[in-house]
């Protein structure tokens, strides 16, 4: 399963940039900075509710959905708002 | 015509080493194929999980039992001895220390008699026989009640799963079964301790042991971990004294009526720990989680037997627990020392892998063995601030102090020269025969997660083993997350269908 999240997030990433170089737009180091570590996150919360599933802890699995999930989503957000702002900007 | 002729003749010699030759590249593929396996293992695991185990020894779809477990792949000591879990690895949080973690006076500590133990004679002291024998008769008329009403944990088919239980004999100088080097004409084995350590160690993990552990026995400090008497049972009426547990400068083990000598020379404690199921484990106090707990207490009777004869024939002594549970000595104290983990706020072991959700057994030998040391990943610490288990406690037993202590509150049942947190265990007790089981505290232990497959865990240990400053913070976490004990009646009656791996292990 991790070798497919692999792929995904690398496919994801690669695309992400080439979509930027495209259009364009740059992102400053603090951009990255914050998207990679709501990407961080968001892998964390996936790895923890599959783990707790597999402990038979239910409870855990949902609240790490939102206890980790929220602020990987914010994170993720702000990171790609702020590029997004500035070109809508520039544009 | 000459030469065609000569080749034909030569075709069918010819074919059979060409045969040949194909069976030797398969037999090295094989063996190839084995070390690698092996080498992987080494690689990516720092313990060896049972299913991993079974995988390498290609028994992973027949798993159950121990005699599946004890199937024979390795061909000689030195491959049993190469097997990953021989070497028994700790987790990389884990440091080892030169003195345990709770403080140890050695001057004050003596030797202990068994029969002072809670589990034995304690209550009985405790209450007085009249209060004793009533709180007794409310157990019994708990169970036959709570059946009768089908209350979940405690229904026939609860009953009938801890009643499956079933016990190999087990004794102070074990089964003699098996030939001693003497009978087959040749030397008994020599090693030195390190390969001796690691013999035993690849030979208990082959037959279930979760983790092993050595002691070497110092007449001023670790001695004074054996009793001065032996096991006797609580049913026992009138109730007195296990046998006499005598070390004396002699050459042979023996026993007879009222003692039990143990010879000098025998310097060496095996201390091994059968993890319990986890899953089972959380559903304690009822039928199901206590389950958790006696079957660890048979497969030892059965591998104390094995791990007899196996010394035998090495051409050594091995000298067992007259007991199905607890005999010898004080189990916390030699699984503190040989570094299996840490004394917890309720004076059990608490180990790095399993916190508390395993059983402590002992062996005692005269093979030479590298002592282990004590370590520390932070457990005592944390045990200071969580008090998770005290919070828990329905009799309110195990002590809230923060600090541990020297002073024994005066209880006969406490063995002095350790600072513990000594709490009144008659409240433990008494409330344990009234509903015939208990072990909230194993359940709710945020430090017990065996089988942790969320990162989580990990991280929570790392911190913990590194700075006491998050202990507070991953106990409320603990609670968030609703980890440990499951009490709701579907939660209960739905353990039957969890689809659960071998001996209920999650990882």
């Amino acid at each position: 399963m991790w070798f497919f999240i692999g792929l995904i997030v690398g496919v994801g990433l690669l695309a992400l940039i080439f979509w930027l170089r495209n259009k364009q737009i740059a992102v400053k180091w603090y951009e990255w900075l914050v998207g990679i570590f709501g990407l961080g996150l968001l892998l964390f919360m996936i790895q923890n509710i599959i783990g707790s599933v597999r402990e038979v802890e239910p409870v855990a699995a949902w609240q790490f959905l939102w206890l980790i999930g929220l602020p990987a989503l914010i994170l993720l957000g702000l990171a790609w708002w702020l590029p997004w702002r500035r070109y809508r900007k520039k544009g | 015509m000459y030469r065609l002729l000569l080749l034909s003749q030569k075709l069918p010699s010819q074919l059979s080493q060409i045969r040949k030759i194909y069976s030797k590249v398969q037999k090295i593929r094989k063996e190839h194929k084995y070390k690698n396996q092996v080498k992987k293992l080494k690689k990516h695991h720092s313990t060896l999980s049972r299913r991993d185990f079974l995988k390498l020894l290609g028994l992973g779809g027949a798993g159950l039992g121990a005699a599946a477990v004890s199937a024979p792949v390795v061909h000689d000591l030195d491959e049993l001895m190469d097997l990953p879990e021989a070497a028994g690895k700790r987790p990389w949080f884990v440091r080892e220390v030169d003195k345990p973690t709770c403080d140890v006076d050695w001057d004050i500590m003596q030797r202990f008699d068994y029969s002072e133990v809670m589990w034995a004679g304690g209550l009985r002291k405790a209450l007085g026989v009249e209060e004793f024998e009533r709180i007794l008769e409310i157990g019994r008329e708990n169970r036959l009640l709570w059946m009768q009403e089908s209350r979940p944990g405690y229904t026939l088919k609860e009953v009938a799963l801890h009643g499956a239980n079933h016990y190999a004999p087990y004794s102070f100088l074990g089964p003699q079964s098996s030939p001693t080097p003497e009978a087959l004409g040749i030397p008994r084995y020599e090693g030195t301790p390190e390969e001796n350590t690691q013999l035993v160690r690849a030979f208990l993990r082959l037959h279930g042991a979760s983790q092993v552990g050595f002691v070497e026995l110092d007449t001023n400090t670790t001695e004074k971990f054996i009793y001065t008497h032996d096991y006797i049972s609580w049913h026992t009426r009138p109730f007195g004294q296990g046998p006499r547990l005598d070390i004396l400068d002699v050459d042979e083990p023996s026993e007879g009526d009222g003692y039990r000598v143990i010879p000098k020379k025998a310097r060496w404690v095996i201390v091994y720990a059968l993890r319990m199921s986890d899953d089972l484990m959380k559903l304690a106090p009822t039928k199901l989680g206590n389950r958790a707990q006696y079957y660890m207490y048979e497969l030892k009777s059965l591998i104390q037997g094995q791990l007899q004869n196996f010394l035998r024939t090495l051409g050594y002594m091995g000298l067992g627990e007259v007991s199905r549970y607890n005999a010898l000595g004080i189990a916390p104290a030699f699984a503190v020392m040989c570094g299996m983990g840490e004394l917890s706020r309720m004076g059990h072991v608490i180990t790095p892998e399993f916190g508390l959700r395993q059983r402590v057994f002992k062996l005692i030998t005269d093979m030479p063995l590298a002592p282990g040391k004590p370590i520390d990943f932070g457990a005592m610490n944390f045990c200071r601030t969580c008090k998770k288990c005290a919070d828990n406690c329905p009799p309110q037993a195990i002590t809230k102090d923060t600090e541990p202590s020297w002073d024994t509150r005066g209880k006969p049942y406490h063995s002095p020269g350790v600072k513990a947190w000594y709490w009144p265990q008659e409240n433990c007790q008494a409330y344990w025969r009234q509903i015939q089981e208990c072990s909230i505290c194993y359940a709710v232990c945020p430090l017990s997660k065996g089988g942790s497959k969320a990162i989580y865990h990990d991280l929570q240990r790392w911190a913990t083993a590194n700075t006491p400053v998050f202990n507070r913070f991953f106990r409320n976490i603990d609670d968030f997350l609703d980890f440990g004990r499951r009490s709701k009646p579907e939660e209960i009656e739905g353990w039957w269908d969890l689809d659960l791996p071998p001996w209920g292990y999650v990882d």
